[in-house]
């Protein structure tokens, strides 16, 4: 299967070239500007309790965050369409990342310093400059202590056909949100904001974070080919939060997602930062407020329509078998 | 007693409160703590007062609850957003012996704010150590006050009895705790059984908002008799665009809602609310057709922080659409004129707010305060309804704002 | 990618699935073997299991304080994702966590595990309390690393009874659970609180790595803006506490970072990092068309980006003059 039309291209962070480290880094700090960027709003979708309850702990956790991911992505694209995000492979060693010209490099106490030109020097969150970070293992040798991309990608029990969460026995590729997903996170000790999930988005490695999250289920879907959220196989609570069964409100296959969906006030957050979706000239997904569901077949597989315009650097424009 | 001052240490502030509560008068001086603008609490920081907030209104549950006091209460369940707070505000509850209105609606609210952010706090003493020897939690009381009014507190059993249900949500404690609370209330409690495994609310459940939450247009009001113009102002201030503009100049000619807030606040339930609000409220006005009617305004508590470009951000996040008659403000000179004009409810540690309430006022056109909205939670459609009443279009008598009475 | 290539792709990953499964079953044998043996021994020790964890080999072995360490770090690494959904589990981590009797290695791992599961928002609500009261025990914990890792967990949670123990700590009123400089910066997250006296006895006493955390957190308090811009212009001081003064002094005053960023980048006698980390914030954030409307500034520039003696400083001015709009 081929794809006729360009497909941005998250790649591996540990392999970009200098050019498109500090692009990303450029552009990145841009949207932050220092505070009074929109980067803000991605900040507070993810800070509160019921804005985290939109997102964890619930199958819809995935898909959640490839909206988020999704909706940063093409914010930065607006200030330079060259830029995509990349991904941490934090089953891997990643020297270049942790250095002061790409991510900042760690010192004392969880400094986090960056060179003159890297524009994250700039970076503010919360009111408050820089970023806090302490490595739980060594940045240049080692790597996060999480599962490896082929255990992560047997989470779902032994079957073959792994399901994304039943109702019954609970096995499902969403338990990765335990390990690797919050293992990554915890690799990081202490006061370091991307260890503690209300602070994590402070520090921009989250973003990183969550794009090999992403690539990782990309990859599970790839392999097991789960595009069709229809299918048991993919999704359990198929319906929506008034359906038998169903999940807590936002991780149901139907249900809409907040903030997306400017849906505000109890069990929903009291504001809606960013809404609606961002529509792009290059792709007619997801609509303005996007389903659960609406995240599966991102490469439009099942329905070109819902092609997002955006891939992972392995594989791409494979079809599944 | 000794005079409380700024300089008295914390401790010896939870020692008054102490004392007080064992005297015959100690709860109206014990409410005469509460406002936070008081002097006693400049220079403290946001932690201590939150600590000196949570210990003092636990304290009526001695003393009893004079009706002064209620509507710091009643704050504190509806906007807290830390455990000890709310905790403290549920207990000094149970010195009613009947919930005034929107008290039950307040509690509920609370048990929904603090989902997720339940944490083990005491009472036992001021800022006790760790461990505690006495401990509880903030939804433990606050469903324990809910079990206080008994059948006073019906309306709130049939959510009591869904959420009792939801293992997957709270704690043991705080499930056995709803569990004694429904079990003491007899069967047949409340006639709007509800499906246990609804989600709440989206299968008919009673709502804090059905709950007899006091959201009518009962907003403190001012005299709506013509007054001689006070004292001009001489406070200068800035917008979110950097542009200078005289108090004095800006809020006359129209009236104009004026909220407080500033763009640090930690509280989502407070200034974060109250902007997402405002801008509603502006959206409304346009939907009516009553845009150019009012001017929509903010102003910062902490204008040396809040920039015009963070004033920009922080309305435009919120959805506030700015304007000639849609601005927001920080003070840069006269900030104790204005402080003193509205009798802002603010105070101050080293750098920053330490404690405010949530205000929102409603001018003439002549600059005077008609309406105030403050302290506990204000809804646009009450705003729209004291503005058709203060500010009545042509042709239509100007009628004094009418409360229905109290349930 | 072509047809060959992803086909070869896709039998890489099966081998690797294929092996990661092999391993897999052989782990849970082992840990089946493992389990038996501690199920025998505790009964030899007449010691009982709750019922409902006999069965499981895994809360077997995780919860036997007898065995060595690495079997019960094993299954929570191996599987800790299957586990993470039952409440008995997140109860025996809590168990583990405030067992000051088992092994500090277990208790940190245990502390990871109880981090990583809370990220499941949803899941974990009905353990949040018993999280944060086992966290509020480690305090005091005779574990250096346990106690480091839940004063820095609660303290960026504004948590107001760990910050209260280091500020009576920092004030002689206590004993600190860290050392004086982390105890400082941990503070300094909540800018609600009087840090700034802190960060400047902090800036007055640390090393670099210090000085740069104390600057950038001054960076909230406006009363600091006249020392951060000393700082700024401090050639004394090194490039990096400079640059990062620079960061905080803009955040609290813009304009006056832009006006002392423009003399800094011109000065040939000054670092060439802080001159570039100056150059690259004022041509990319702010007002920046008022930047390039100063044109004293920018004929300046075209000086500077032709200085090859500076030529990282000359590379930023020279793209700084390219990105100039069209007048």
């Amino acid at each position: 299967m081929s794809k006729p039309v360009m497909v941005r291209i998250r790649k591996n962070a540990n392999q970009l070239s200098p050019a498109e480290r500090d692009r990303f880094t450029t552009t990145l700090a841009k949207l932050n500007d220092q505070g009074a960027g929109l980067f803000k709003d991605f900040r507070e979708m993810h800070r509160q309790q019921l804005a985290l309850a939109q997102a964890h702990g619930a199958p819809g956790f995935l898909s959640w965050h490839r909206a988020y991911l999704l909706d940063l992505e093409r914010e930065l694209q607006r200030l330079d369409p060259s830029v995509t995000l990349p991904y941490w492979r934090f089953d891997q060693p990643a020297p270049n990342l942790f250095t002061a010209d790409f991510m900042g490099r760690s010192g004392a106490l969880g400094n986090v310093s960056f060179s003159g030109t890297n524009l994250l020097r700039q970076w503010q969150t919360d009111g408050a400059a820089g970023v806090t970070r302490e490595p739980g293992f060594n940045v240049q040798t080692g790597r996060a202590n999480v599962i490896n991309q082929a255990i992560t990608l047997l989470l779902g029990g032994d079957r073959p056909n792994a399901i994304f969460d039943t109702g019954t026995d609970q096995d499902g590729f969403d338990e990765m949100e335990f390990n690797p997903h919050g293992n990554a996170h915890t690799s990081f000790t202490g006061s370091s904001y991307i260890r503690s999930r209300g602070t994590a988005p402070r520090d921009p490695l989250f973003f990183l974070l969550h794009c090999n999250v992403d690539r990782l289920w990309a990859r599970w879907q790839w392999f097991h080919n789960r595009f069709d959220g229809t299918q048991p196989n993919t999704f359990f609570f198929r319906g929506s939060a008034t359906s038998t069964p169903h999940t807590d409100i936002g991780h149901n296959l139907l249900d809409t997602m907040w903030p997306w969906n400017n849906v505000t006030g109890f069990p929903r957050p009291d504001n809606a930062p960013r809404t609606p979706f961002p529509q792009v000239a290059t792709a007619t997904a997801p609509g303005p407020a996007p389903t659960v569901g609406d995240m599966i077949d991102y490469l439009g597989f099942l329905n070109a329509q819902s092609d997002m315009n955006f891939a992972y650097d392995v594989p791409f424009g494979v079809a599944p078998t | 007693m000794t005079a409380l001052k700024r300089s008295t240490p914390e401790t010896d502030v939870g020692a008054r409160i102490d004392a007080l509560r064992h005297l015959a008068q100690g709860r109206d001086e014990l409410a005469a703590l509460l406002p936070e603008n008081l002097p006693i609490y400049e220079g403290r920081s946001a932690a201590q007062m939150g600590r000196l907030r949570g210990y003092l209104l636990a304290a009526f549950a001695d003393t009893g609850l004079p009706d002064a006091a209620l509507p710091y209460v009643v704050e504190s369940l509806e906007t807290g957003h830390v455990a000890y707070e709310v905790a403290g505000a549920a207990i000094g509850l149970r010195g009613l012996k009947t919930p005034a209105a929107g008290v039950v609606a307040a509690l509920v609210r609370a048990i929904d704010n603090l989902s997720g952010a339940d944490a083990t706090v005491s009472f036992q003493s001021y800022n006790p150590a760790w461990p505690y020897a006495q401990p509880t939690t903030a939804l433990t009381e606050v469903v324990r006050t809910i079990g206080h009014f008994g059948v006073q507190a019906q309306a709130a059993l049939p959510r009591l009895e869904v959420l009792a249900q939801q293992r997957e949500r709270f704690s043991s404690s705080v499930l056995e705790e709803m569990r004694r609370v429904l079990d003491g209330a007899g069967p047949g409690h409340g006639e709007h059984a509800c499906d246990a495994a609804c989600a709440g609310e989206f299968c008919g459940c009673v709502s804090a908002v059905d709950l007899g939450s006091d959201d009518s247009c009962c907003a403190e009001m001012a005299s709506a008799e013509p007054v001689e113009d006070p004292t001009p102002m001489r406070a200068m201030l800035e917008d979110q665009d950097g542009r200078p503009e005289r108090f004095e100049e800006f809020f006359r000619g129209k009236p104009s809602i004026v909220a407080f807030f500033y763009t640090r606040c930690d509280n989502p339930y407070k200034c974060s609310l109250t902007i997402t609000k405002l801008a509603a409220l502006q959206a409304s006005l346009e939907e009516r057709g009553l845009a150019g009617a009012l001017k929509v305004t903010a102003i910062t508590y902490d204008p040396e922080f809040d920039l015009p470009h963070r004033l920009r951000l922080y309305g435009s996040d919120r959805g506030v659409q700015f304007g000639k008659d849609a601005r927001f403000f920080r003070i840069t000179s006269g900030f104790q004129e204005i402080r003193q004009r509205f009798h802002l409810s603010v105070n101050y540690g080293a750098s920053t707010v330490n404690r405010h309430q949530t205000e929102v006022y409603l001018l003439n056109e002549h600059g005077e305060i008609s309406a105030s909205f403050t302290r506990m939670r204000w809804e646009v459609e009450a705003v729209l309804s004291a503005l058709e009443h203060l500010f009545p279009k042509p042709g239509q008598a100007q009628e004094r704002a009418h409360c229905p009475p109290a349930p | 990618m072509s047809e060959q290539a992803a086909q070869r792709l896709e039998e890489e990953l099966r081998r690797e699935l294929r092996e990661a499964q092999a391993a897999h079953s052989q782990y849970l044998s082992e840990l089946e073997a493992t389990a038996e043996a501690s199920r025998a021994a505790r009964s030899s020790r007449e010691e009982g299991l709750p019922g409902d964890l006999d069965d499981d080999p895994a809360m077997t072995v995780l919860t036997d304080t007898s065995l060595p360490d690495e079997p019960r770090i094993q299954v929570l690494h191996q599987l800790g994702p299957s586990l993470s959904r039952r409440d008995e589990f997140i109860e025996a981590l809590l168990a583990i966590v405030k067992d000051r009797s088992d092994s500090p290695a277990v208790r940190e791992a245990a502390l990871q595990a109880l981090g990583s599961a809370a990220f499941q928002v949803l899941r974990f609500r009905p353990h949040q309390p018993a999280y944060d009261d086992a966290l509020h025990d480690l305090v005091a914990d005779p574990v250096p690393a346990l106690r480091e890792a839940a004063v820095g967990i609660l303290a960026q949670q504004h948590d107001p009874v760990v910050q209260e123990t280091l500020i009576q700590g920092l004030r002689g009123e206590g004993s600190l659970p860290v050392e004086r400089e982390r105890a400082i910066l941990l503070l300094a997250e909540d800018d609600h609180l009087d840090n700034l006296p802190w960060l400047r006895e902090l800036y007055r006493s640390g090393s670099e790595s210090v000085r740069e955390q104390s600057v950038r957190f001054m960076g909230s308090y406006p009363d600091a803006r006249s020392t951060l811009e000393g700082i700024l212009r401090d050639k004394n001081e090194s490039t990096s506490v400079r640059q990062q003064s620079g960061a905080s002094l803009r955040h609290l005053a813009p304009d006056r970072f832009e006006a002392v960023a423009k003399e800094i980048s011109t000065d040939t006698t000054d670092d060439p990092e802080v001159r570039t980390a100056c150059l690259t914030a004022l041509q990319h954030l702010g007002d920046t068309a008022r930047v390039y409307a100063d044109t004293e500034f920018v004929h300046r520039m075209q000086d500077v980006s032709g200085d090859e003696s500076a030529p990282q400083v000359a590379q930023v001015a020279r793209e700084l003059l390219e990105r100039r709009p069209d007048l």
